[in-house]
């Protein structure tokens, strides 16, 4: 009950009111480079590295706060998350995050941080505010990806090993559901209408569905044609298309989310893993790991419309606007 | 072999057994596992495997209305095996055996599971013996088959390594015969030549004079055809006399190279699994099982892991614990992740688990390193550019083809 009221008794309005040099510059991608241990920043409209920041060791899961003055990136062999202040593009602070935190996301009002920690087998919860974790949560083995609803009531966690989703209450911090998905779960996307949520089976080649109000599993769309290991998923603003980045397979599909049917894949860099849309749906953006690069797609017609470099073992993507 | 935590694990199991409980109390359904290893050090070695595959399995066993009991038995002996497994069966209530120790020894635990009537899935043993002609529908092979490994290390020799020009050292003994059987089979496949044969009387071990005539002959690789101890004397003898010639084997235990003197070992050698890959969720699944074993994992742990994963698996994504309903789904072919990077299925008609094998070099390890640390990796088999028409196809460039089994699977 505690943990609830911190979470339900603040309110939005002092976060949403964030304006300065972030919001000034144009829309920037952050990548994390998983072996340089480094983020690069690219200005998407130069389609140019302004910055290369020094992180900390093995950084992957990356997001943007809200108000879009931080970027957070998971730092695997410290323990932490790096703390980015996107005015200076330097890192500010580091917190401790559990063990081997890989992937995470933000509760929609930017205060809290929920991860994953992939030898623990559990999922952390951190107050920003106070830099502490302030809850756990067991979850599947070896668990990966994370997602938040748009209303934050949940926080999906898929388990690697485990081939399942925990559906934890964010209010509680209890897992109130487990569903068995495809083989290897790791990316995990909501709608923005927070009907559906779409994840990644690396190992499966494949894209569960499932309906977010009910936490059922309602389709099992395969992936799977050659070599794509599905791993990170990003959906449009709009609702209407799913990105899958296909890791080995390099490419990206994508998916009709009304049908469920694959419309095309999209040839990208080497080993996409990490996959982002920018806020007003007209760029795709994957991190590619192999190639060190980036692929930025038009999702008009649904191109490659460039490619810009990145660091070595480019992993996860975020987009400050 | 860390013996406290064999002790650890074994307890662990021993002391699941006695409750011999079908149904919990708070209604979860029991799926038990029979886990029957021999005496030795490989048996010894893998139960702690096994126990980390079932914890694994109980983090969410509950969520889906199970719970995973492991029951183990260590057995001296093919009749002490077959009444251990007929044990573990009727008053443990095991649906699955896995396990096995040589080849008698996993051969009386294929008897046994055909008796019952459950599921045996082969963790020890390579051999035909238990492949061919004896093949069951209720034996599923997670251990790969010699010819696989003798296809792996052909493939990586002569189109990986171009070492076309092979010399073999046979004993003259059954096994040694059928390893130089699927050696010759997988060096014909590959377009190598054989340049020299030497076979040795199955009580010797001083192979100088055999291996002086077979370097003389020219050979860009030594098939050494020796299992065990007899092996590792071969190796010893190639170091001894300086022969500059890459050697090569089929059969290589891991946990008995760790007790040989590095300087004393040689050669490239196939393998189920390694500790040092780090490939696809290799690097989290060691660290999680040396951990568990006290001592880094290798083949026969990662067999033993995945073999109980396969039996779980099958339980929760089939939704059945009788006998039938677990072979239609591992023959359905859907695959299972076993840390490999790409879904892994039995073959439906002799019920081997197609599977990558990988390849590894012996090496002198540096100073102060731990006694496992003689080995290289240096890649993974079939090779990139396999040709197959899919990743099914690719891998059964591993193994014996339908048509040279024979084993032909009946009705249940």
């Amino acid at each position: 009950m505690r943990l609830a009221r911190i979470l339900l008794g603040v309110g939005l309005a002092g976060l949403w009111l964030v304006v300065g040099s972030a919001a000034e510059a144009g829309p920037r991608l952050y990548v994390s480079n998983e072996f340089a241990n480094t983020v690069t920043v690219i200005d998407l409209e130069k389609e140019k590295t302004v910055a290369t920041i020094p992180v900390g060791k093995r950084p992957r899961g990356i997001k943007a706060s809200p108000d879009r003055r931080r970027v957070y990136v998971a730092l695997g062999e410290e323990n932490a998350i790096a703390v980015i202040d996107t005015a200076k593009n330097s890192v500010i602070e580091k917190i401790p995050a559990g063990d081997d935190p890989e992937a995470f996301d933000l509760s929609p009002d930017g205060r809290f941080i929920y991860v994953s920690n992939e030898e623990a087998h559990i999922a952390s919860l951190i107050d920003i505010a106070s830099r502490k974790v302030v809850a756990t949560v067991k979850v599947g083995v070896e668990p990966e990806g994370v997602a938040v609803s748009p209303d934050g009531k949940w926080v999906y966690v898929s388990s690697e090993t485990s081939h399942t989703i925990s559906v934890v209450d964010a209010a509680s911090f209890k897992v109130v559901a487990t569903v068995l998905v495809g083989d290897r779960p790791r990316g995990i996307a909501f709608s923005p209408d927070g009907t559906r949520a779409y994840i990644a089976a690396e190992v499966g080649g494949t894209v569960s569905v499932l309906d977010a109000k009910t936490h059922k599993l309602i389709d099992t769309i395969p992936v799977l044609r050659d070599d794509e290991k599905p791993m990170g998923v990003a959906v449009m603003p709009d609702g209407k298309k799913v990105y899958v980045s296909n890791g080995r397979g390099d490419n990206v599909a994508v998916i009709d989310a009304a049908t469920h049917k694959i419309l095309q894949y999209i040839p990208v860099g080497k080993r996409a893993w990490g996959i982002a849309i920018t806020p007003d749906g007209k760029r795709a953006v994957t991190a590619n790991g192999v190639s060190e690069n980036v692929s930025v797609i038009d999702t008009a017609t649904d191109k490659v419309i460039g490619t810009l470099s990145a660091g070595k073992g480019a992993w996860g993507i975020a987009i400050v606007w | 072999m860390n013996r406290r935590h064999f002790l650890r694990a074994l307890a662990a199991s021993l002391a699941a057994a006695p409750a011999f409980v079908r149904r919990q109390a708070w209604g979860a359904e029991e799926v038990a596992i029979g886990l029957l290893v021999g005496s030795g050090e490989s048996g010894r070695y893998v139960v702690p495997a096994a126990q980390l595959a079932v914890e694994e399995a109980n983090y969410i066993a509950g969520a889906f209305g199970k719970v995973v009991r492991l029951l183990t038995e260590v057995a001296t002996s093919p009749d002490d095996a077959d009444k251990k497994a007929t044990k573990l069966v009727r008053q443990g209530g095991a649906k699955t055996l896995l396990g096995g120790g040589d080849d008698r020894l996993s051969g009386a635990l294929q008897a046994a599971s055909t008796r019952e009537g459950i599921i045996y899935l082969n963790t020890m043993s390579r051999s035909e013996a238990v492949r061919g002609a004896p093949c069951h529908r209720l034996t599923f092979h997670v251990e790969a088959s010699l010819a696989m490994y003798a296809d792996a290390i052909g493939q990586w020799l002569v189109r990986g390594a171009k070492k076309t020009r092979w010399g073999y050292l046979t004993p003259e003994t059954e096994a040694g015969a059928e390893i130089e059987r699927m050696v010759e089979r997988a060096r014909k496949r590959q377009g190598g030549t054989t340049v020299g044969r030497q076979v040795v009387s199955a009580g010797t071990r001083d192979y100088r004079a055999a291996l002086t005539t077979l370097a003389k002959a020219g050979p860009d690789v030594l098939v050494i055809n020796l299992d065990g101890s007899s092996l590792l004397a071969a190796l010893a003898q190639v170091k001894e006399l300086g022969l500059q010639v890459e050697v090569a084997g089929v059969v290589m235990e891991a946990f008995e190279f760790w007790q040989a003197e590095p300087a004393k070992l040689t050669g490239v050698w196939p393998a189920l699994w390694f500790h040092g890959f780090s490939r696809y969720s290799g690097r989290e699944l060691n660290k999680r099982l040396a951990e568990a074993l006290g001592q880094p994992a290798e083949s026969r742990a990662w067999a033993t892991f995945t073999a109980v994963k396969a039996a779980w698996e099958a339980v929760l994504r089939g939704g059945r614990t009788d006998t039938a309903g677990l072979v239609s789904f591992f023959e359905k072919g859907r695959g299972m992740d076993a840390h490999k990077g790409q879904p892994l299925t039995f073959r439906p008609w002799d019920h081997q688990l197609r599977q990558p094998l990988m390849v590894l070099r012996s090496k002198v390890p540096a100073p102060e390193s731990p006694r496992w640390d003689i080995f290289e990796l240096l890649g993974e088999v079939p090779l990139r550019g396999t040709p197959g028409k899919s990743q099914e196809e690719i891998l059964d460039t591993l193994g014996l083809s339908e048509a040279e089994s024979a084993c032909r699977l009946g009705a249940l």
